[in-house]
């Protein structure tokens, strides 16, 4: 009777024994990964420090989250396992955490759209080189280096609905002045203006890169073809800087989601819960209440949101970034 | 492709390998002994400490800075201790939150200024074992019997010790008002010994009239929501019955029964009158998009004509200080009812405390003493920083608060005070009442919802929850 080998010999080039792979399918992946490993050992080596970042620095305390999220714990003594109880009180009607994730999503759409669109243009008028490109280059882009404290005094400052130089102009002119951060219908829709003021120029950096990468002699093929300023831009450059923009609405979708920093420094997350993002909610939920566990909880409902949203937008988008 | 074949088959050999652990070992070890330990260690070895001791900014820095300062020149050479002063950046509220967790750090400083009671979060701090009893200070010191009573009785922790030691005190809020805005609106402002309008409509008259006269209402710092507490706060005092308050100031306690709750009517006629304040305009244009300081700048620019804040806003380092043209002075929040006088809310929890993970505990307790003093509080009052918490200041020297602060401090006696509900209550109860008071005068939520979450909150908080 012929008796099947234990291995099977996956490259004939080489004696069996060194290469040989189990037959059970589990015990075989594990051996195949761990030639691979010894095959490559110096570029894990090399790796071994970025791993070790990334591990310790988000893998653990997502793990850590995770876990905390099951706990009651007040972030100095000792923590008290309370089950899905966290996970309950998020989903209670009190807790207003649909209200902070309709003001996110509200505040994503906005800002992505506002900076995306803005920045596109303002890209695409920058690499026409209309009248003082150059300084409109900088002067878009100045905002992104200035910390989000400076940007929040100073337009809290700007926009102070009795005293600031907006409402003065606009005063002066003889209309009637809107609140800004002071009334809750337009305390949202002021932070996205300053939002949108503030990060427009990262989406313009990334597109002009984009644009400026573009072989000329497209542009002037399509001039000897007759074609105008606008089909240029149809048929050439947007084609052609599409999947850069995808990349781009991704990654606003993601700052977004997470914004904390714009509420913080402008409302605190008011009036009311006005402007209350996820990020305002998580910080007020772990520090403000000292309640660490569902501060966590959270965070864990943060990360899910946002992967998943990352997830549906990536296997919707990869086949158009594949094309373009 | 192998990463070999990519380095040009260069092997990585062994000894290569034991000379990169060494030299890393090296670096790390050489940065440890560069590092805060080492430096504390050489210090010693010296004979010189240093004592760090973390302070909120805004008067409290300054007020530890000049005590640095004094101590650095007269006592630094003569004791081997030198006094440095760690002020962070940011809000009152983030070092509120986050102060507690660098406490229970390495980076711990040696001494802090914190918040006795529920305002902050002491009572987990002293049931975590960051504070360092100061029982023998007490007793070495006589704070027992310079001190006013309530600072020194009304703060013994559960096991019995003393972690904290109250230094300067303060009221709150009060209503400054610019006298030319008074004069321009033909209003007569109450007389210091009886700083408060009669009545409801006498001040409410009043606000109408500075509106006419061109003024804005009350400044109010609405972003910092603890600034409506103080209102909600003062209108406690005025509307409702000290045992009502005193009830639902302690009964988070598990201890202390639940006679009254904060679905009582009276609470809520409290968040009410809040309400019919703001629609009647007594609180000036755009209050809830304005911080404390920006709310200051209002009023001191003569945009509005009163300002809502705590005595602090009096002192040199802010009110007093900065704007030294303006001619204003104070008064407390009108009588709400026949029946209750108003009374000057107190608080004394503004403490000093020795952290357990600081590395010179005796050395702390030196310079804690000496920042208790009565030469260094005297000093305190001259500087017009804060108001010192020693009740054996020399007079004269209590007239560095300012004109307006002196008159406040003098009044204080005459009359009287009483203790808010804001800041010794439960931390969970004080900020969820801050986030309510903020939904409250957004117009997002009514009296009866802050009534019904505080107290659901309440009961979650007498359960240990």
């Amino acid at each position: 009777m012929n008796q099947e080998p234990d291995y099977v010999n996956l490259d004939p080039r080489v004696e069996p024994v060194a290469y040989a792979l189990p037959r059970n399918p589990t015990t075989r992946r594990t051996a195949r990964l761990m030639q691979q490993i010894w095959k490559y050992r110096l570029a894990y080596l090399f790796i071994s420090p970025a791993i070790a970042v990334v591990l310790i620095f988000i893998g653990y305390p997502v793990i850590d989250s995770l876990i905390l999220s099951l706990d009651r714990w007040d972030g100095l003594g000792k923590s008290t396992f309370i089950g899905l109880d966290n996970y309950r009180a998020m989903f209670s009607n009190t807790s207003g955490l649909l209200d902070s994730l309709r003001i996110t999503v509200i505040f994503t759409a906005c800002t992505t759209l506002g900076t995306a669109t803005l920045g596109f243009f303002l890209a695409v008028a920058i690499a026409e080189r209309v009248r003082g490109w150059r300084f409109f280059r900088i002067v878009n882009f100045i905002p992104v280096l200035l910390p989000m404290t400076v940007v929040g005094v100073l337009w809290g400052m700007l926009l102070d609905p009795t005293n600031g130089a907006v409402n003065t102009v606009i005063s002066s002119l003889g209309f009637s002045p809107p609140l800004w951060l002071a009334s809750p219908s337009t305390a949202l829709w002021t932070i996205i203006l300053v939002s949108i003021w503030q990060y427009t120029g990262f989406p313009m950096i990334v597109f002009l890169a984009a644009i400026e990468g573009i072989p000329l002699e497209l542009y002037e093929a399509a001039r000897m073809d007759g074609a105008n300023g606008w089909q240029r831009l149809r048929y050439i450059t947007w084609p052609l800087v599409q999947g850069v923009a995808l990349v781009l609405v991704m990654l606003q979708v993601i700052f977004g989601m997470r914004t904390f920093d714009v509420a913080w420094a402008m409302t605190q997350g008011g009036p009311g819960t006005a402007t209350t993002l996820l990020g305002v909610k998580l910080y007020q939920s772990a520090f403000l209440y000292s309640d660490y566990g569902y501060g966590s909880t959270v965070a864990v409902a943060m990360i899910v949101i946002i992967g998943t949203i990352a997830f549906v937008y990536l296997r919707l988008v990869r086949p158009l970034v594949a094309t373009t | 492709m192998s990463i070999e074949d990519l380095i040009g088959r260069r092997e990585l050999k062994r000894r290569d390998l034991l000379k990169l652990a060494a030299a890393a070992t090296g670096a790390a070890a050489a940065s440890r002994l560069t590092g805060p330990a080492a430096a504390a260690f050489a210090q010693h070895a010296a004979g010189n400490t240093t004592i760090t001791v973390e302070a909120l900014p805004g008067t409290v820095g300054p007020m530890w800075s000049a005590d640095a300062v004094a101590w650095n020149k007269s006592h630094a050479a003569g004791t081997g201790i030198t006094l440095k002063v760690r002020i962070p950046g940011g809000s009152e509220n983030d070092y509120k939150v986050l102060f507690p967790h660098i406490a229970a750090s390495s980076a711990a400083p040696d001494m802090c200024w914190y918040w006795f009671g529920g305002a902050g979060f002491y009572n987990q701090m002293a049931s975590a074992g960051l504070f360092v009893p100061l029982d023998d200070l007490y007793k070495s010191q006589g704070w027992d019997h310079v001190l006013p009573d309530a600072a020194v009785k009304g703060y013994v922790a559960a096991d019995g010790h003393r972690y904290g030691v109250v230094d300067n005190v303060v009221w709150y809020p009060q209503l400054y008002y610019r006298k030319d805005a008074f004069k321009k609106a033909g209003i007569k402002a109450p007389p210091s010994d009886h700083p408060y309008f009669d009545s409801e409509a006498e001040f409410l008259d009043a606000i109408d009239r500075l509106r006419h006269a061109g003024y804005d209402s009350i400044s109010i710092g609405g972003v910092n929501a603890f600034m409506l507490a103080h209102v909600e706060d003062v209108l406690l005092q005025r509307m409702t019955p000290e045992p009502f308050v005193k009830n639902l100031r302690e009964n988070w306690l598990k201890s202390v029964p639940m006679t009254y709750r904060y679905t009582d009517p009276r609470w809520l006629a409290v968040n009410q009158k809040m309400v019919d304040w703001k629609n009647k305009g007594v609180f000036a244009t755009g209050f809830m998009g304005r911080t404390e300081l920006q709310a200051m700048q209002y009023f001191a620019t003569g945009k509005a004509a009163l300002y809502s804040d705590g005595s602090w806003a009096s002192g040199k380092g802010m009110l007093g200080g900065f704007a030294k043209s303006l001619d204003f002075a104070w008064m407390l929040y009108p009588k709400m009812v026949k029946e209750i006088e108003p009374k000057f809310l107190l608080y004394m929890g503004n403490a000093e405390e020795i952290l357990t993970h600081g590395k010179h505990v005796d050395a702390a307790k030196k310079i804690l003493a000496y920042h208790m003093s009565l030469e260094r509080q005297t000093a305190l009052a001259r500087s017009g920083i804060l108001t010192p918490a020693r009740l054996d200041i020399p007079a004269n020297a209590m007239k560095g608060l300012g004109v307006v602060g002196y008159d406040m401090w003098k009044q204080l006696g005459k009359v009287g005070s009483a203790i808010g509900w804001d800041d010794p209550v439960a931390t969970k109860l004080g900020q969820l009442n801050y986030t309510l008071m903020s939904q409250l005068m957004a117009g997002s939520i009514g009296p009866k919802d802050v009534g019904t979450q505080l107290q659901t909150a309440l009961i979650q908080v007498r359960a240990g929850s």
